[in-house]
Order: C-alpha cells, then sequence, then structure tokens
C-alpha cells in the first residue's frame, strides 16, 4: 500500500500466473516473467545464480499453496537460533560435525526434494542434507564451527520452505526405525526360510509319488526340518514373546492359538523327522510364519500413520513470539514459552501467539480461523485477543494473559487430543471377536485331542489337533479388515482424500447424522461481490483504486472486476488513504474515487441518494456485506458482498440426504443467517433436520455430545455414527469427537490433524464418494469375514472328524488367505471413480 | 555319495549369503524410506 504513492505508473490487474509460484497476479514487469511479490521474484533470482534453474521443469505441478504456507511460517525460521530453547536434540558425531531432524513446511514434490538437497554445496559447512519424504523431514549433518541451522533454514526460508523443530523426540524417532527394521529383518528372514523349506518340501512330495531313496528323504527332511524351527526361533520369536506376556496377565489374544499352533509345527516336525515315517509339516509352520510377520508389518505401518499425524498436531505450539522485556530489546522464543505477564510484538501477517490484552496500536484481526468470521475484526488498545488468529494490517502490542495449554485454542488443543484417544465402538468389537475366536478355538483344540487320545491314540490326536490349530488360524480374519481398508485408503488418497483412521469408512457405511459446518465448508470461505447497483464504466475505477488496498473486500472487488471487463486502462492512482473498518479513497487519473461504508460517505461528503438507502436496507435484509462508491463526492455505485453457497453444495446435500443420512447445521453465524440458509435448501428439497446458529467451539461440542447421548439412548439407533464435516480450529474439537470427522481445506492445519478425513481436493462432493466407497468397503470386509468364516467352520469340522490330512491342511491355509488377499483388492471402494 | 549331500547345503549358502546382503541393506537404513530414493533416481536422469 505504501509503495503506490511513489509509484503513480501501475499496469493494471491482467491475470497471469506468476513465474515462480504460479499465483494469478497483476503484471508489474514487461519482462516474460512476471512475478505476484518481490519474495517470488528474490526466489527465482536466487534458483538462477545458484544454477539450479532445471527446479521449473522438474516440478509436476505449480505448488501454489506450498509458497504460501511457506511465506507465512517464514518467521519460525528464527527459533532455530537458539537450538536449545526450541527444544532440538543435536546430536554430536565423532568428527565435531553435528546432526539435526528437523520438519521441513512446504514440501510437495520431487522438484522440492531435488532443490532442497541441491542447496547444500552453496552453504559452507553444510556436509549434507537428505530429505525424508515419508514424513516430510530433513536431517542436516554440518559442521557446527562454521555453520548454524539457522543459517540454513534462512536460504531454504528464501525459497518458500521453513524449518521447525521435530517435537516427537529424536528419541522416538530413532526407536521408530529401529522397530521398522525389525520388522523388515523379520520379513527377510521369514521369507528365506519358507521358501527354502518350501522347495524342499516340494521334492519331498514328488519323491512321494515317484519313488525317493530314504536317505535322501531322512536327509531333505532334516535340513526342512531345520529351516522351519529356525524360522520359529528367528522370526517366529515374537509370537511366542506375546502369547507368552498374555498368558501372565490371563487376557485372551489371538496370538494365543498362533503360538499353540507354531508350537505343535515344531514339534510335530521333529517328530516326523526322527520316525521318518509322519507327515510334513516344516513347511507349512515356515509360510505361515511368513505370512503372520508380513500381517504384523501392515498392522505396525497404520499404528505409525496415525500416531505420526497426531505428532503434526501438537506441532501448532512452534509458532514463533517476539517477547520484548522493560528496556526494549526483542527475543524470539516459541509460542509454548511465553508466559503469563509477558510483552509481545505481533507483526502483520504473523499468528497471534497467545491469548491476550492489546496494549498499543490497532489493527484488523482475521479470527476465521477460530470462528469461522469472514470479516476482519478490528481491535484496538484493550480489545482481548485470542490465540491462532491472525493479525492482518499493523504492528501491535499485547500483553499475554493465558499462553500454552490454558489459551483457549490450546484448551481446544487439550479436548482435540483427548478426543483423538478415545476407542471406536468397532474396535472393541474386533477385539472381542478376536478373543473369543481364540477361546473357541483353543477349547475346540482340546476337545479334539482328548476325543481323539479317548477313541484312537496320542498320535492321531496331536497330528488332528495340529491340522484343526493350523487350519483355524485366524489370520485370514485378522488381516481381512486390514486388508480392504488399507486398498481404499491408497484409493482414495490418489483422489486427494486422505484417512487418518481407517475406522471411519467402516463407520461411514450406516447412514447417521452428518453435521455441517457454514462458512468454508458449505459456503466457499470467502467474501465475493454478488451484486453490483450502478454503472460499468465506474468499475474500472473502483478496481483502480482497491487494487492498492490490503483487504478482503478488495480483493473481492478487484476480482469481480477482472471477471466482468476485458482489460484495464492504466490508471495514475494517488494520495490513497485507508481508514480501517470504513473505507478507502484516492484519486485515480485525477478524479477523487472514495469507497465504504455509509459512515465513510458521509465522512468524505457524499450526499447520499433515497435511492442509495433503499438498496442498501434491501442488501442489509439478505445479510451482504455493502460497499458504497462515490466519485467527486456524489454516489454513483454500490456493491454487495457475502460468502456464496459452493456451487456444488445443493447437489452434495441432496445425494447425502438420498443416501438415508440426516442433515444438521453448526455455525458459528448468527442464528437468522443459518435459519435462512436452511430454508433456501428446503426449497432446493434438502431437508435440514437442524439448524444450529451463534455457536461457540464449546457449544459445538455439547451439541455432538448430546445427540450422540440421545442416539445411543434409543438402541435400535446405536450404530448410527454422527458426522462432522468442517474446517477451522473452531471444528476442532467437534471434528475430532464426531464418530467421523471430515475437514475440508481452506480451514487450519489444527482441524486437518483432528479429524480422521481430509479432503485436500477441496471439493464437498467428494463426502458423497466417500459415503459410497465406505457401503462398499463394508461389503467387502464382510465378503472377505463370510468367506473366512465359512473356509474356517467347514475346515475346522473337518479336522475335528480327522477328515484333513494335515498336508491339506497345509495346502489349504495360504489358498485361503491368498484368496483373502484377492477379495480384498477387488473390493470396489473408490475404483468406480475416476482419478484425476 | 550322492550330489544331493553337497547342492543342498551349496543352495542354501547361496540363498542364505543373499539374506545377509539384504539384512545388511536393512541395517544400513536402506529400507528406511521407499519413498525418497525413487524419487531422487528420476532427479538425476533429468539433471543429465
Amino acid at each position: 500500500m505504501q509503495q503506490t504513492l511513489e509509484a503513480p505508473n501501475v499496469a493494471l490487474p491482467r491475470s497471469i500466473s506468476c513465474s515462480h509460484c504460479g499465483l494469478p497476479t497483476y503484471s508489474r514487469q514487461e519482462d516474460e516473467r512476471v512475478f505476484c511479490c518481490n519474495g517470488c521474484m528474490g526466489a527465482y533470482a536466487l534458483i538462477h545464480e545458484l544454477g539450479l534453474a532445471s527446479y521449473y521443469e522438474l516440478r509436476s505441478e505449480r505448488s501454489v499453496a506450498g509458497i504460501e504456507s511457506g511465506a507465512a511460517q517464514r518467521s519460525g525460521s528464527d527459533i532455530l537460533e537458539d537450538l536449545q530453547a526450541a527444544g532440538v536434540s543435536v546430536h554430536s558425531m565423532s568428527d565435531g560435525s553435528c546432526s539435526v531432524r528437523l520438519v521441513v513446511d512446504g514440501l510437495h514434490c520431487a522438484a522440492c526434494s531435488w532443490l532442497i538437497e541441491r542447496m547444500q554445496p552453496t552453504i559452507p559447512g553444510l556436509m549434507s542434507a537428505q530429505v525424508r519424504m515419508s514424513d516430510r523431514t530433513i536431517e542436516l549433518v554440518y559442521d557446527p564451527t562454521r555453520t548454524q541451522p539457522a543459517e540454513v533454514s534462512k536460504k531454504l526460508a528464501k525459497l518458500g520452505y521453513s524449518l521447525s523443530p521435530w517435537t516427537v523426540d529424536c528419541e522416538d524417532d530413532r526407536a521408530f526405525l529401529q522397530q521398522q527394521r525389525d520388522h523388515w529383518i523379520g520379513i527377510a528372514l521369514a521369507a528365506f526360510f519358507a521358501a527354502n523349506a518350501m522347495w524342499i518340501g516340494v521334492a519331498l512330495y514328488a519323491g512321494e509319488s515317484t519313488g525317493i531313496s530314504l536317505a535322501h528323504e531322512t536327509f531333505l527332511r532334516w535340513v526342512g526340518t531345520l529351516l522351519a524351527v529356525l524360522a520359529a526361533i528367528l522370526p517366529g520369536r515374537i509370537f511366542f514373546q506375546t502369547a507368552w506376556q498374555a498368558i501372565r496377565t490371563r487376557t485372551p489374544h489371538v496370538d494365543i492359538p498362533i503360538a499353540l499352533s507354531l508350537l505343535m509345527g515344531v514339534v510335530g516336525s521333529l517328530i516326523g523327522a526322527a520316525r521318518g515315517d509322519g507327515h510334513i509339516y516344516f513347511d507349512s509352520l515356515a509360510s505361515l510364519i511368513l505370512l503372520l510377520r508380513i500381517g504384523r508389518f501392515i498392522q505396525f505401518r497404520v499404528q505409525v500413520r496415525t500416531s505420526l499425524s497426531l505428532s503434526r498436531l501438537l506441532r501448532w505450539n512452534m509458532v514463533t513470539a517476539t517477547r520484548m522485556d522493560s528496556s526494549g530489546t526483542r527475543a524470539k522464543i516459541p509460542a509454548s514459552r511465553l508466559q503469563v505477564g509477558d510483552q509481545i510484538e505481533i507483526e502483520p501477517g504473523a499468528t497471534i501467539p497467545a491469548d491476550g490484552v492489546v496494549t498499543f496500536g490497532s489493527s484488523c484481526v482475521d479470527t476465521s480461523l477460530l470462528n469461522g468470521e469472514t470479516t476482519p475484526v478490528l481491535v484496538g488498545t484493550g480489545d482481548v485477543l485470542v490465540g491462532g488468529t491472525t493479525n492482518v494490517s499493523k504492528r501491535i502490542e499485547m500483553a499475554v494473559t493465558a499462553a500454552g495449554e490454558t489459551s483457549r485454542v490450546g484448551r481446544l488443543m487439550k479436548l482435540v487430543q483427548s478426543a483423538s484417544s478415545h476407542r471406536t465402538p468397532s474396535m472393541m468389537a474386533a477385539d472381542r471377536v478376536g478373543k473369543w475366536f481364540v477361546l473357541i478355538v483353543l477349547l475346540l483344540a482340546a476337545l479334539t485331542w482328548s476325543g481323539w487320545t479317548y477313541y484312537g491314540n496320542v498320535a492321531i490326536a496331536t497330528q488332528n489337533t495340529m491340522a484343526l490349530l493350523t487350519i483355524a488360524c485366524p489370520c485370514a480374519l485378522a488381516l481381512a479388515a486390514p486388508l480392504v481398508i488399507t486398498v481404499a485408503l491408497g484409493r482414495a488418497a490418489r483422489r486427494q482424500i486422505w484417512i487418518r483412521d481407517g475406522n471411519c469408512l467402516e463407520q461411514l457405511a450406516t447412514p447417521g447424522m452428518l453435521w455441517l459446518d457454514k462458512t468454508g465448508t458449505l459456503t466457499c470461505g470467502k467474501l465475493r461481490v454478488l451484486a453490483w447497483h450502478g454503472n460499468d464504466e465506474r468499475l474500472q475505477l473502483a478496481a483502480a483504486l482497491e487494487h492498492h488496498i490490503q483487504h478482503g473486500i478488495a480483493k473481492a472487488i478487484c476480482e469481480f472486476v477482472e471477471s466482468t471487463a476485458d482489460k484495464f486502462a492504466t490508471s495514475n492512482v494517488i494520495e490513497v488513504v485507508q481508514l480501517l473498518g470504513k473505507g478507502a479513497h484516492g484519486r485515480v487519473d485525477g478524479v477523487s474515487v472514495a469507497l465504504g461504508t455509509e459512515a465513510w460517505m458521509r465522512e468524505t461528503g457524499a450526499v447520499l441518494g433515497e435511492r442509495w438507502l433503499a438498496i442498501q436496507a434491501m442488501a442489509l435484509s439478505k445479510d451482504r456485506t455493502v460497499v458504497w462508491m462515490s466519485v467527486e463526492g456524489e454516489v454513483c455505485g454500490m456493491f454487495e458482498l457475502g460468502d456464496p453457497l459452493r456451487s456444488d453444495a445443493v447437489e452434495t446435500l441432496r445425494a447425502i440426504a438420498s443416501r438415508g443420512w440426516k442433515l444438521g447445521i453448526l455455525s458459528g453465524d448468527r442464528q437468522e443467517i443459518v435459519s435462512r440458509l436452511a430454508e433456501l435448501l428446503l426449497e432446493n428439497g434438502v431437508q435440514i433436520q437442524t439448524a444450529l446458529g451463534q455457536q461457540s467451539p464449546e457449544d459445538k461440542l455439547s451439541v455432538i455430545q448430546s445427540f450422540r447421548a440421545n442416539l445411543e439412548f434409543s438402541r435400535a439407533n446405536a450404530q448410527r455414527p454422527m458426522v462432522m464435516v468442517g474446517d477451522g480450529v473452531n471444528d476442532a474439537a467437534a471434528l475430532a469427537l464426531a464418530d467421523v470427522g471430515i475437514a475440508i481445506r481452506g480451514g487450519s492445519g489444527q482441524s486437518l490433524a483432528a479429524a480422521p478425513i481430509f479432503l485436500a481436493n477441496n471439493r464437498l462432493a467428494s463426502v458423497v464418494e466417500l459415503l459410497d466407497a465406505s457401503t462398499n468397503v463394508v461389503k467387502g470386509i464382510r465378503r472377505c469375514f463370510a468367506a473366512s468364516l465359512i473356509y474356517n467352520s467347514v475346515t475346522i469340522s473337518l479336522a475335528i472328524f480327522g477328515w484333513i490330512h494335515p498336508l491339506i491342511a497345509a495346502v489349504l491355509m495360504p489358498i485361503s488367505g491368498l484368496t483373502v488377499l484377492a477379495m480384498a483388492m477387488s473390493t470396489n471402494a473408490f475404483s468406480g471413480l475416476k482419478s484425476k | 555319495m550322492s550330489v544331493l549331500y553337497v547342492a543342498l547345503p551349496v543352495a542354501l549358502l547361496l540363498g542364505g549369503s543373499a539374506l545377509i546382503a539384504c539384512l545388511a541393506c536393512i541395517r544400513n537404513g536402506q529400507y528406511d524410506d521407499l519413498e525418497t530414493p525413487a524419487i531422487k533416481l528420476l532427479n538425476d536422469e533429468m539433471k543429465s
């Protein structure tokens, strides 16, 4: 805004993509390269200077969001100046260098990791910079005498990436890596033993039909048995360990029959090898261990994904604050270290790090993060600020009244955390079924063994019991649900629907109650010009003036004019004055133009005609924001602004309702607005059951709680899930507490982390895709379960009566596993939709 | 003496050495991140 006073010749809006970040911009250069801001121009120049221009060819998409978020958090890099204070653990190497692991924000595609790693030789003292895409972190190895992470961070910040401390302890990170390696090692070992045991087994089977010398047979048998016993001892050890723990704590666990079966397999193999005439168990034992280890690995990955997203949630605390002491010196510290009574300074564009009271200055604050309010609020000395909101226009000072966990956002975050740790009913049901399965199988095994010992002999009893325990292995049953869900999660991710918790898919399959936030969820979440009263020629003047104002309304007017007019004349804009909360005026090509509220018009000396006041009254009754326009002191037009419904909103809601869901609206907006919206939707054939306005974040939480209590009271509805669709911090707790929370883009990072489902494609219609996919997932799981149960009950009965040869059991076992795998892969979740 | 008594241990040794190589790779951290290396390969291809 300030540079416009000295820059009289400005080429006016023409939407071109910025050469660096791809954002639509207004050309400020005659060159073919165009930049939206000095930051992008600097980054472009820097990239070329370093000889890294192929970045622009490599990047897969114009990663607009990354540059934006990078810029917003750029100030965060200062936090690395004091590593100790930021809680970063530095590992000193034997050669004097240090290594740290930091989180990179703004990392999107191959080009980003390439660019960051190519930066390394250009920074003296930085020995290596390794990006890990899977968890968006970077490991820096540097010479502490020559450079510091803060230096690297500053350089990367120029490219739009920001580094922040990794809140999960480095120790945790190492423990995770070690566990993952243990899993890989287990799988590798188990695969080796299984493959070798299998070909030895094939040799023996072949020998049975074509004839084999006794010496060869004994030799092969012993080698195979040795391999299987090693498999049980090395990769199979974990099952014995968990089973032993379960026995000691007297809790039925799926690992008990597995361990028992493995044990009997080991004993059976050894007896068979010793007697030389028994049946062959060792190959099925080894392949069983391999399949079980793979199942364990899948489980482990699912757990890690959940805990990783929780650690991202905690990263909110990494916002920085500038603290001022009594002598006026400023220090950057992490927001989590702020204390009550601290004086802090907040730059325009920064996130307010704690709750407090303004002590100096006045500014506009964007509270959309907290209450969905789209219009920035004017604050002055003595006004209360809430942490998590954004300071929009001017530098202010603030005294902290609550920080960290005691602040409003901190308390919300705590709610989110506790809600995240709730176990879902389906998880508990799965546990119960697992326990019963274990008990029944053990009981049947005992009956089989005693029955056959009584009527037959111990050898036959052992053989039949082992066949039973092997064939009744619940691994097909246990693998089915995770597999179907994993497949669905992968396919969903390709459609930019990120699902953190697979259980959501199960829950969304039953129609229940779906709550929607209004601002940003049903609506676009941003002000747009809905109507213009006046002569179209005047629009050019309005755009010329508003182009120099940094305000949501000004932006909306610029966009509107851009979409209606073909091209823009070059205008000479001088004497721009902006008054917060009122309006702006300036001289465009020598003509005095003013835009703003009714009060602003009176102040600038315009005469307000009855006609205009009537238009304003009409607009206000529809709850729209009005911007007056006057030229040379004469009112000549009026803009009506509002936050329109998403274009796919009505269609989506109709589709959701047609699938048997009940709809509700929970909004922070005024009740009249919400009621009017519900009426509007009813006219379009969408029945809204409950439309509640004026809901604070805490209110939303209690509404969901009380509705859930009602649902559970009527037992018939106990299975019906409560779903919340929303964005913003105000929805975070509700998103987490609802059975299924769906966050939609446009909200803050917190809500994305809080909700188990995130629609990164920013399409409300994806909710319908999700519901359909969930139905298919549940159908798929049921099919797998049914197949597995039929298989189990048939084979178990056969085994009990001794009609199953343990050889057939060994062949059937992997076949049943493979069948379940094939059925899981063919589940029709998300596959009917075209990938974008 | 049958060739089986030589061939089978040799086969297991060959397989075992591959297994040991694989375990060494895992311990070395080569399996820690299966996403980035695939991307890096592409990058260097394009650079040359």
